[in-house]
């Protein structure tokens, strides 16, 4: 969908869908949602309705793009390859979007193919993040992201 | 007064054989509804029994990993049937037949409780070119999970909506399949499933060790694995060596 694709990998489960609008001109963009439990059809961009949901072993992750406004931003530095890991120490409970007790999260934004995205990360065990890295390590090998062209 | 003896006389013979006509026509009609009913087919509109069988357990088929294919909106959708705890119930459902309904109107979670057992519910539909995306937008209420996927109808070989399949995804295996007319004979057939799930659980741990080395032994000998065969005593940190 728009430029965007995941294989996914066994037991895991992957949506794409759009970003709610919460704009005026009520554009939206495209929002990948995978995890290792059963993702519901009603979630927040941010995995509202599912973070509650993880347990000690689960991982879930949103990429989120964001308008061409965004793009090559201070915040959305240019990379010209999709982490392939996350160590575990980036991961901490003060980068929860939605403080969970045990939980812990990585937010990561960047400019990749002239198109700006937020990767966020939960794992459903802080204490348990060595292992959960492991299983995260290589599923953004598995994100596609086709180019945008740039607008003159 | 011959004549008119005649004519009654003929009369009666005339009603007398239509009579054994009705009568014959009766007899093939009870007889036509209970061959129906033998097979399983019911023709009054009130009953709620319908052919609805589990697996045979000793020969349950295993599913596929996932089911994949996009949501009404379009959006593409991966669901595993190998994750979380609950078994699955995969409701294959058409937005025309008119014993879906039901099934639309009674599916509005994305989990159901039956016989205390909770089960996943995910509805799967035909493709949306073989289906209207726009008919299971408006049947789909609440928060059900609705994938469109011709390939899944073909992987679970499902004649006909409604179709039922329960998945245990701890194993992926169909521990129960087939169809059902409302959701009174459903939810008698997952009860029914889980109640054997139960009994062959209750049989597993009663097994003693001389039971499980024959089952073990059967297993690896189907497998091509026979007594003092090397790949027996490899040692598992050669591998790839």
């Amino acid at each position: 969908m728009d430029g965007l694709s995941i294989t996914v990998p066994p037991a895991w489960e992957a949506r794409i869908s759009r970003t709610t609008s919460d704009t005026d001109d009520g554009r939206t963009w495209p929002v990948a949602h995978i995890a290792t439990i059963p993702l519901p059809s009603q979630r927040g961009d941010y995995g509202s309705n599912v973070v509650e949901r993880l347990g000690s072993d689960d991982i879930f992750v949103s990429l989120v793009e964001f308008g061409a406004e965004a793009v090559d931003t201070e915040l959305f530095p240019r990379v010209n390859d999709l982490p392939d890991t996350i160590g575990p120490d980036e991961f901490h409970p003060r980068q929860l979007q939605r403080v969970l007790p045990g939980q812990a999260g990585k937010q990561l934004f960047f400019t990749y193919q002239n198109r700006a995205f937020c990767l966020y990360v939960v794992f459903g065990s802080f204490a348990r993040r060595s292992s959960l890295a492991q299983s995260l390590s290589g599923l953004l090998n598995r994100v596609s992201i086709a180019p945008r062209e740039l607008q003159p | 007064m011959t004549a008119a003896y005649s004519l009654i006389i003929g009369l009666a013979v005339i009603v007398a054989f239509l009579g054994l006509l009705v009568v014959s026509l009766l007899r093939t009609q009870a007889e036509i509804l209970r061959r129906l009913d033998g097979l399983g087919i019911r023709l009054d509109e009130d009953e709620s029994s319908a052919p609805l069988t589990l697996s045979s357990r000793s020969a349950a088929r295993t599913s596929t990993s996932e089911i994949s294919g996009v949501n009404p909106a379009g959006d593409p959708v991966v669901k595993s049937l190998q994750i979380g705890h609950s078994p699955v119930l995969v409701a294959f459902l058409s937005t025309t037949c008119t014993s879906c309904l039901e099934f639309w109107q009674a599916f509005d979670s994305d989990s159901l409780v039956f016989h205390n057992a909770t089960y996943r519910v995910l509805v799967v539909t035909l493709g949306p070119t073989e289906e209207s995306p726009t008919r299971a937008s408006k049947l789909s209420i609440g928060a059900v999970d609705v994938v469109m996927s011709s390939q899944a109808w073909s992987d679970f070989e499902v004649p006909g909506a409604p179709y039922f399949a329960v998945v245990d995804p701890s194993t992926r295996q169909v521990i129960g399949e087939g169809s059902a007319a409302d959701m009174h004979a459903l939810s008698t057939f997952l009860g029914d499933a889980a109640g054997d799930r139960r009994w062959d659980q209750s049989k597993m741990r009663d097994r003693t060790d001389a039971d499980r080395e024959r089952i073990v032994d059967a297993e690896l000998r189907s497998a091509g694995l026979h007594p003092d065969d090397p790949r027996l005593y490899h040692d598992p940190r050669d591998r790839g060596r």
